[in-house]
């Protein structure tokens, strides 16, 4: 399956055109984020299908810009799937990676892994690996948005008060690049202590999502507590989307929320 | 708009508001808890109408979910 993936990093790597690949290995077991340097030496690389597709996913964009700001000068290849490069473009319009360094390889999602995601685009724009999967639209948000006020509420505390407050959702996503976090601004939540303030805590980090979300699904998928964090995010772009017209990763431009972007000029 | 003592302020507001309402209705909590006027230092008849209605509104919702919620924390 990583065949092509493997050629065309071996080509980059070979001409120059990249100093690394921050991709996928797999060694002792385990799948973990790597950054291939030696284009001989790409064997122990996969695209992160354990047992399921997709079931070993890192934020790779995110370690990126760790990695590019520690290299201004170089060029690096990355890993993309739909939403990495959703990812990558927003990340562009918010300053945190420079799109003349970064050399996105692609690779389609298997229509399993685009059915779980709910994913309205689970291909890159060019891939190398794997086939375009249908768009699927999401139920989940569908779903909550039929229950009645005060049920959306009901349901919405029953998820939340499992929350263990271990800052898994901000920490994975690739979006949350901010210095500073409102999450711990002692004035809304009170680092330290549990239970954790409900809904407040999750409501701020939605608020937060408007208009950077891309909708990868990590926070969803290392929440310990399984809540359907996806689900709120979704509707965020949802309604940026019906309010504005924008929808990250999608849509070109700066969000419509960026203060220093758009909304300062308009 | 735009004609803000705080420079885009109140564009700024008026897309965050916007979004909340609809955030706020998603997850539970009735989108009329949160109201958003431009009133003027010199308009202290409109702020009273303003906040009257406004008043009017939150009494015929009766507490707010949120309190409820709090007060089952703590108990
Ligand atoms: S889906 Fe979760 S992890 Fe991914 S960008 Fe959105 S909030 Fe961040
Ligand atoms: S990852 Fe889940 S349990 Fe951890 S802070 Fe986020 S919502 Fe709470």
């Amino acid at each position: 399956m990583t065949q092509n993936v493997k050629k065309k990093v071996k080509e980059l790597l070979e001409s120059g055109k990249i100093k690394g690949f921050l991709g996928l290995c797999q060694k002792n077991g385990h799948i973990g984020p790597h950054l291939f340097c030696d284009p001989d030496d790409l064997e122990s690389m996969v695209l992160g299908d354990e047992e399921r597709p997709g079931d070993s996913r890192y934020p790779l964009n995110k370690l990126l810009i760790h990695i590019a700001r520690s290299y201004p000068d170089e060029t690096f290849g990355v890993l993309v799937r739909g939403c990495d490069e959703r990812g990558l473009k927003t990340l562009y319009t918010w300053n945190q990676l420079n799109p003349d360094k970064v050399i996105p390889v692609g690779v389609a999602c298997p229509q399993e892994l685009a059915d779980a995601c709910e994913c309205l685009r689970p291909y890159p724009e060019e891939f190398v690996e794997g086939e375009r999967a249908e768009e699927r639209s999401s139920a989940s948000v569908t779903k909550i948005s039929g229950l009645d006020v005060k049920d959306r509420f009901t349901s919405w505390m029953k998820e939340f008060a499992r929350c263990i407050k271990c800052y898994g959702c901000r920490d994975i996503c690739p979006m949350c690049f901010c210095n500073e976090c409102s999450l711990e601004a002692e004035e809304l939540i009170h680092t330290g202590e549990l239970p954790p303030e409900i809904p407040i805590f999750h409501l701020v980090r939605a608020v937060h999502m408007a208009g950077r979300c891309i909708d990868c699904g990590l926070c969803n998928e290392v929440c310990p507590a399984d809540i359907p964090l996806r689900t709120l995010y979704k509707k965020v772009a949802d309604i940026i989307d019906e309010e504005f017209n924008y929808r990250p990763g999608y849509s070109e431009g700066k969000s419509p929320l960026n203060i220093l972007g758009s909304a300062a000029e308009e | 708009m735009g004609d803000c003592h705080y420079l885009y302020g109140n564009v700024a507001t008026e897309k965050r508001v916007r979004f909340l309402k609809k955030l706020l209705a998603f997850s539970g909590i009735e989108e009329e808890r949160l109201r958003c006027k431009w009133v003027s230092s010199a308009e202290a008849s409109e702020f009273v109408e303003e906040m009257q209605d406004f008043t009017e509104t939150l009494r015929a919702l009766g507490p707010s979910p949120l309190k409820q919620a709090g007060a089952q924390r703590a108990a």
